[in-house]
């Protein structure tokens, strides 16, 4: 998370960057799952596709055909320097026929939550903010985080009323409520953190008003109300999230928004939802020191239509636990 | 796209509005207050977002991967 900011924003590392293809991805799949992209990410490094504990977060440089090159864990911007100019001196010296590229069989992926995104429902970003007591100032802003909020097409339109006239009210299904409480209405501004379950939910409401209707489009207010408390116990089975550390936390929260639904297509030209609320407690692993009920912490979520930016493409941290029979399971 | 990202960015950069305190029912504020603004240089890099589809890129470029890792995705929840 620090690494945002401590390597990435260095104009130097910046302009460094420009010599590589950069990409990212999540280390904790790519070091235990059997997919055939971990199992080529794990030979690659080490020789072995075997899984492997740990954390292998960090920086690594490739050749095309994934011969590492370079790697190192660091939170250092002139490390970062070294490590990229160790990798450019080493890809400089590889003769022609050792930059050719991997063959895609090797390491496309046999599964990626990616590919249940949905094509034709609401996608929305997720961004949470820690919210300074004092206000924004000056100083700086709070830190920040980013997630994504998947729902189908049927998901989509059970966020309007049957009837779309003025004046109309309704009332978002439980299940679709539960899943902004239990997974996106979270506290992980300052690092990971684990989903609550539906026990912890002591309240997840989202009541909708259909405000005006012009033609096709149909404008909605949305308000919510959420309430959430772990005792700390973990509840959600076999997941990865089960090795997650599991502490007392709770959320208490309000949501406004306003949506254009366009009620040909069937689907919103415009979403867009503010909550605000206080956090308390968590992981221990999400930086959080001395956030307790007495103490919580101001947390301010935004939730926007996604544009057409591939990096809007990611899945829902929690996507595994969502339980909707449209999410392609690993082994489906 | 990533040059209207970066526009984006800065027209979004914190200004002294955002000092006012929010009761979450301006949206504009809310949006100009959590959002990330030009302070947040790193998400101009064009970065791709699965390790497959840098490699793919890598090779089409002829250049080398540079690969960051962590727990949970660092352009989504980390």
């Amino acid at each position: 998370m620090a690494g945002r900011r401590s390597v990435w924003n260095d104009p130097r590392v910046i302009e460094k960057v420009k010599a590589f293809v950069p990409a990212t991805d999540e280390v904790w799949r790519l070091q235990r799952h059997q997919d055939r992209e971990c199992r080529f990410f794990r030979h690659k490094v080490r020789g072995n596709p075997a899984p492997v504990g740990g954390s292998w977060q960090g920086l690594y440089i490739f050749a095309p055909d994934g011969t590492l090159l370079a790697r190192r864990n660091t939170l250092n911007p002139d490390a970062a320097m070294k490590l990229m100019d160790s990798g450019l001196e080493k890809w400089s010296a590889l003769a022609r026929e050792e930059r050719k590229a991997a063959d895609p069989a090797e390491y496309l992926p046999q599964h990626r939550w990616e590919n249940s995104m949905p094509t034709d429902g609401l996608v929305l970003r997720s961004t949470l903010r820690d919210l300074p007591a004092e206000g924004i100032g000056p100083e700086g802003r709070g830190r920040w985080n980013r997630d994504h909020a998947w729902f189908n097409r049927e998901e989509a339109r059970s966020w309007m009323p049957e009837e779309v006239s003025v004046r109309q009210k309704h009332t978002l299904p439980q299940a679709l409520a539960l899943r902004l409480a239990r997974f996106h209405v979270v506290d992980n501004v300052s690092g990971q953190e684990g989903p609550y379950a539906t026990d912890d939910i002591e309240h997840a409401e989202i009541e909708i008003e259909v405000t005006a209707v012009e033609g096709n489009m149909a404008t909605i207010q949305i308000s919510g109300v959420f309430r959430s408390e772990s005792d700390g116990v973990y509840k959600l089975g076999e997941t990865d999230w089960r090795h997650f550390p599991s502490r007392t936390r709770g959320i208490d929260a309000t949501l406004r928004g306003e949506a254009t639904w366009n009620i040909a297509k069937r689907r919103f030209s415009a979403f867009r939802a503010a909550a605000h609320g206080k956090a308390w407690g968590g992981s221990g692993l999400n930086g959080r020191r001395g956030v307790t009920r007495e103490q919580p912490a101001a947390i301010g979520w935004y939730f926007e239509l996604v544009e057409d930016d591939p990096r809007d493409r990611l899945a829902p941290a929690f996507i595994d636990v969502y339980n909707a029979d449209w999410v392609i399971q690993p082994d489906a | 796209m990533f040059l209207t990202t970066s526009l984006i960015l800065a027209l979004s950069f914190p200004t002294p509005i955002d000092s006012v305190q929010l009761d979450g029912h301006d949206l504009d504020a809310w949006s100009r207050a959590v959002l990330p603004g030009a302070e947040e240089a790193w998400l101009t890099i064009p970065w791709h977002a699965t390790l497959h589809e840098g490699l793919r890129a890598a090779g089409q470029q002829q250049k080398p991967l540079l690969l960051w890792l962590m727990n949970g995705h660092p352009l989504g929840c980390t």
